[in-house]
């Protein structure tokens, strides 16, 4: 894990630098202590299942996602894939859909979706938040209360709602879901990181470099905001934990990804509305995913923190 | 604060192509019928000017003609608004009722097995989304075992949840189980943290009971940081509020939203994105005059 590319974050306050060179990078002594945490092991393990299984999967097990019906038409072993069971045959292990999509791949390109939107809005919202936070607690004064304000607003509206707007005025795609799940969620970490800032503003290399002539710029992003670094990856596991949510529970109202997309929210979705005539095994393949993956998340987002911790401690 | 959120509406209802008159007529209308509705409702004003006409407007409750019902959006509002409220509330009081003995409970016994099964449990209940946790209970209780009716009675008024609880139990328990996680978790590192302090051992040392030391001592002093949680928790609860009245079909706000969007009632969506709004602001103002009332610290400073 030797880090060379950001080494901004190892030399904070310069006189012990020494130190972190004898110990190795910081981000080895974080990687050292989420090592030792075993359900953020796990956590990881099954993060990077679903990753291949979602981005990989399709091209190792090729199921037909877009024609349902053709495929749905098909019986095997005298019954119609629409109505299929778990582990009937082979052929489709955890049975087909209502539409006659076989589950497995279902759920793959459902992940597909769910983990890409999930982890770009997830960094949208920690990089805003981010640059937010630092430029408001940089400045100070007025800008930086108007700019908490701002915050204050955005973590009392119920986000949920704004999502339904934003999405009913300009219609539903991948792309505006990123977006707006990106921008409707940044307001926590703003505040988490105008904290940091305001303790990092006073420290000596920020005056160093304002001393030597630097602009507010070049302060806020190229020495407060990696200085924030560890903060800001903790957040960012949590967004993208709370952003998969979201969108599950977007896709479970039915205002999710469109056909022939899907997700595991509208997978969910379609499934229970058959749930009542019996069907209701449709229903946990995707519930089991949505919990897996935003567990794993929460567990290393956790163990990322007592990383993070006790790299503060032994400073 | 509410007044900056009409603005981000107003500001939103502007970037539509089209403009607000797409938002009010729904999106066949034709260039003439923009027109006119434009020219009739003073849209070809200066931008400002429709700002604070748009802002008179939602503050004097008018937000506009449902397309769908062709009735006022706040009459549709006002009806439902009152399910959504009892529901959060009811939630909201059992939350801290469950969440609260449950973590003091947890930081009292730290370590122990009972801890660690908790913590489990908690952490999975933070990870399950709110319409799994219903949609599980709908599938158990009301499909396989027909112990609880699934849906909620649509000529039920608010106050059904007290005058006919059986119907209310699952959705009421589906929006508790959302912030337990999150609460006992909170008040188990608060009560912990009290615990470690000094007049925590002055108490025991003076020779009180454990119990008395628990209730009169750590307990009363751990539980003032979670009022603050009230607030930050309300905004959660309403969009689960949202997601538990689409399962349970109560007619409440979220429904009211949710047919909204199904329908493109645009008037409708941003009318009850409005008044949710307003509702969490209320309610984390409250929950602040609570924090000055229950932290005497505080009360004595304001005499």
């Amino acid at each position: 894990m030797a880090d060379t590319t950001t080494p901004s974050v190892a030399p904070i306050g310069g006189s012990d630098a020494g130190e972190t060179t004898q110990e190795g990078s910081v981000y080895a002594l974080v990687w050292r202590t989420f090592r030792e945490n075993r359900p953020a092991v796990i956590s990881l393990c099954v993060f990077v299942f679903f990753l291949i299984f979602s981005y990989v999967g399709p091209y190792l097990y090729v199921t037909n996602q877009t024609n349902g019906f053709i495929a749905g038409s098909a019986t095997i072993n005298g019954v119609s894939t629409v109505d299929y069971p778990w582990f009937h045959s082979w052929h489709m292990i955890l049975g087909g859909d209502n539409s006659g999509f076989d589950i497995i791949g279902r759920l793959m390109i459902g992940g597909r979706t769910a983990l890409t939107v999930g982890i770009l809005s997830g960094l949208i919202s920690t990089f805003v938040g981010a640059a937010w936070g630092a430029i408001a607690g940089y400045r100070g004064k007025s800008l930086d209360s108007l700019m908490m304000r701002v915050v204050d607003i955005g973590l009392s509206v119920p986000g949920i709602f704004l999502l339904i707007v934003i999405v009913v005025l300009f219609h539903s795609s991948s792309t505006t879901i990123t977006l707006t799940l990106g921008l409707t969620s940044w307001f926590g970490s703003a505040r988490l990181i105008r904290g940091e800032t305001l303790s990092l503003k006073s420290r000596e290399f920020v005056s160093a470099v304002r001393v030597l002539g630097g602009t507010d710029r070049r302060i806020i992003f190229r020495h407060i905001l990696p200085n924030t670094v560890g903060t800001m990856v903790v957040i960012g596991t949590f967004a993208v934990a709370d952003s998969i949510l979201a969108l599950a529970g977007l896709g479970f109202i039915g205002l999710g990804i469109p056909l022939p997309n899907t997700d595991w929210g509208s997978m969910l979705q379609n499934a229970v509305q058959y749930a009542p005539d019996g069907y209701w095994w449709d229903i946990v393949p995707a519930a089991v995913c949505i919990i897996l993956v935003v567990m794993s998340l929460n567990y290393m987002g956790d163990a990322l923190r007592d990383g993070f911790e006790v790299r503060l401690q032994k400073r | 604060m509410l007044v900056l959120v009409i603005l981000f509406t107003f500001l939103l209802e502007h970037m539509v192509p089209g403009g607000p008159a797409v938002v009010a007529l729904g999106n066949r209308a034709n260039a003439r019928t923009i027109y006119i509705y434009n020219k009739t409702h003073g849209l070809l004003a200066p931008i400002l000017v429709q700002f604070f006409n748009y802002l008179k407007h939602v503050l004097t409750f008018h937000l506009g003609t449902s397309i769908v019902y062709h009735a006022p959006v706040w009459t549709l509002i006002r009806s439902a608004l009152s399910h959504t409220i009892v529901l959060v509330t009811v939630a909201l009081v059992l939350q801290f009722i469950l969440a609260i003995p449950l973590g003091a409970l947890q930081a009292q016994r730290r370590n122990t097995r009972f801890d660690y099964i908790a913590t489990g449990i908690t952490f999975v209940l933070y990870a399950i989304p709110v319409f799994l946790i219903g949609e599980f209970m709908v599938t158990l209780f009301a499909i396989q075992l027909h112990w609880l009716p699934g849906l909620v009675s649509q000529t039920a008024g608010p106050w059904a949840v007290f005058t006919s609880p059986l119907q209310f139990i699952m959705p009421i328990f589906t929006l508790t189980f959302l912030g337990i996680g999150g609460l006992s978790r909170f008040q188990r590192s608060s009560m912990v943290e009290v615990l470690a302090q000094d007049y925590i051992r002055t108490a025991r040392a003076k020779g009180l009971s454990e119990k008395l030391v628990m209730r009169r001592h750590a307990f009363r002093n751990a539980v003032l940081p979670i009022i603050t949680i009230i607030g930050l928790s309300l905004p959660a609860l309403v969009g689960g509020a949202l997601i538990t009245e689409y399962i349970f079909d109560i007619p409440g706000m979220g429904s009211l939203t949710l047919q909204a969007a199904n329908t493109q009632d645009m008037p409708v969506v941003v009318g009850t994105t409005i008044a949710a709004t307003a509702f969490t602001i209320v309610g984390s103002i409250l929950a602040d005059l609570l924090y000055a009332v229950a932290d005497p610290r505080i009360r004595t400073q304001s005499r």
